[in-house]
């Protein structure tokens, strides 16, 4: 009868009935499966991250070697690319593989725009600092502002560990949720004679320029944050397999096999970290709130600094754009592309917001290896 | 510790500020770089195209130094290399015809013309009967 009654006290039923915060994670995770599914609202990363984070809160026999933070166990080996930056890295080098330059390369003024809107990083980086987080904390939570999950939990790997879960949630749950928050802001910030403003079609870019560019890209950038190399390195390299023309075989293993594989096992131990006695703290709710500022902020930042390029430019560009500053490719790309059609539905800003997504993309990375680098220091 | 003490005690105000000029001026270069790339590239250009392409010694013939005609592409390495995987798909040795249709397949620009500009560059070289040998 003991036996028996071990045996039932030892299920995860009895369990989850005995803390109910793990039953409040599988049905947020749930929840995430489902907006993945029938919303489609990111559906490549909530899919795994829900679906992981169904897994990760199913209670368990504690020291068998099963729960992500036990040593020896196959989701703590999986859990290893994670603390170590790798996974990331490897979805830096597909995203590279994966980017087209060229309108950006045709309009390099755009790229102020990306610039501009990691303000919002640097912004919250105070306003943690301010709740009372510890400055590696704080590092890690202002990085949601560059709205870009790899780069987050990179940050976050380094500086802050055992934030991993809740700031990796925040940063994809912001970028699920681009079409909710950042049209709101666009549309305050804006007039809607400015949403209509029209861009010219960008020149035709050469291959050579193209080549260049990525070789170019890694010097500059990684001279002056050189912490900024394990997220540059491969994106640069990833688009260099991309533009050369001679490994069409190595870039589309990069942009398919190699990105998906990351981004599953990385999805999938992100939502595994959130068990719910580590995960639901007062810590996470206020690292959601700072994550939402940060996110708002950068597009304000984005919006408010290409009004300002305005007053001194003679060929305008729309402020909408400045909005696609954030690294959410190409979520907040085609969000912008969106609001300038509902203004005048014969104004096609895609191209240009890629523009700005992708110098996003290259804002965030260089944000993340200064932060590092002022953290090299710091408790 | 909290509130403004803390960003104080914590160097956050520095850390906003040089951070957020850091990240700027990395752009900032950047952008100002890519804006030269066209002038720079167009200056290297220009010195290839004034430089003569020679041609090599196919069957103990002398060499014939030659300049290419001015449709041929001036970074004639690259248009090359964005064909040798079609080459390789053929057989040693081949008619244009084939290396026409797999360019056109492969959507590669101005096959007719490039095939051409290969021929003035010595990079194909007659074998008789029509046929042809990649020679780059």
């Amino acid at each position: 009868m003991d036996l028996l009654t071990n045996f039932v006290q030892n299920t995860g039923y009895f369990k989850l009935f005995e803390d109910f915060r793990f039953l409040i994670m599988i049905i947020v995770g749930i929840t995430f499966v489902y907006l993945a599914i029938t919303r489609q609202y990111e559906p490549l990363l909530l899919l795994p991250i829900g679906f992981g984070m169904v897994v990760g809160n199913i209670p368990f026999f504690r020291g068998f070697g099963i729960g992500i933070y036990e040593q020896g166990s196959v989701f703590n080996y999986l859990y290893f690319g994670v603390t170590t930056g790798l996974y990331p890295s490897l979805v830096f080098l597909g995203l590279g593989a994966m980017t087209d330059f060229s309108s950006l390369l045709a309009r390099p003024k755009l790229m102020l725009l990306g610039a501009a809107a990691q303000m919002g990083v640097f912004g919250t980086l105070l306003g943690a600092l301010f709740l009372g987080f510890a400055p590696k904390e704080a590092a890690s939570i202002a990085i949601i502002g560059g709205a870009d999950g790899p780069t987050s939990i990179f940050l976050t790997a380094k500086l802050a560990p055992h934030l991993i879960g809740p700031i990796a949630i925040a940063a994809y749950s912001y970028m699920a949720l681009i079409p909710v928050i950042q049209p709101p802001i666009m549309r305050l910030l804006t007039t809607r004679k400015e949403r209509v403003i029209h861009m010219p079609d960008p020149r035709e870019v050469s291959k050579k320029e193209l080549m260049v560019f990525p070789v170019a890209g890694i010097l500059i950038c990684c001279l002056l944050a050189s912490t900024a190399l394990p997220l540059l390195g491969p994106l640069f390299l990833g688009n260099l397999l991309k533009v050369s023309g001679v490994t069409e075989r190595l870039a589309g293993t990069a942009r398919t096999a190699i990105v998906d594989t990351a981004t599953i096992i990385l999805g999938f131990c992100v939502g595994a970290s959130t068990q719910a006695d580590v995960f639901l703290t007062i810590h996470s709710i206020k690292i959601f709130c700072l994550g939402a500022v940060a996110f708002s902020v950068a597009t304000a930042s984005g919006v408010i600094f290409a009004k300002i390029m305005n007053i001194f430019l003679k060929e305008k560009i729309n402020p909408l754009l400045g909005a696609a500053g954030v690294s959410a490719v190409p979520g907040s790309a085609r969000e912008v592309h969106l609001v300038g059609q509902k203004a005048d539905p014969t104004n096609y800003l895609l191209m240009h917001a890629m523009a700005c997504n992708s110098s996003g993309v290259i804002g965030s990375a260089i944000a993340a290896g200064v932060l590092w680098s002022f953290m090299l220091g710091a408790t | 510790m909290s509130g403004l003490e803390a960003i104080s005690a914590h160097n956050g105000w520095m850390m906003a500020v040089f951070g957020g000029s850091i990240v700027f001026s990395g752009l900032v270069i950047l952008s100002i770089a890519i804006t030269f790339f066209p002038k720079i590239l167009a200056l290297l250009d220009k010195n290839d195209a004034t430089a003569p392409v020679k041609k090599k010694p196919a069957n103990g013939k002398p060499a014939v130094s030659t300049t290419l005609s001015d449709y041929c592409p001036s970074d004639m390495p690259a248009v090359v290399r964005a064909y040798k995987p079609l080459i390789d798909q053929l057989e040693a040795s081949f008619e244009l015809t084939e290396l026409y249709a797999l360019a056109r397949k492969h959507q590669l620009p101005h096959p007719h013309l490039t095939i051409k500009c290969f021929r003035e560059a010595g990079i194909l070289n007659p074998q008789g009967e029509g046929r042809f040998n990649w020679n780059p």
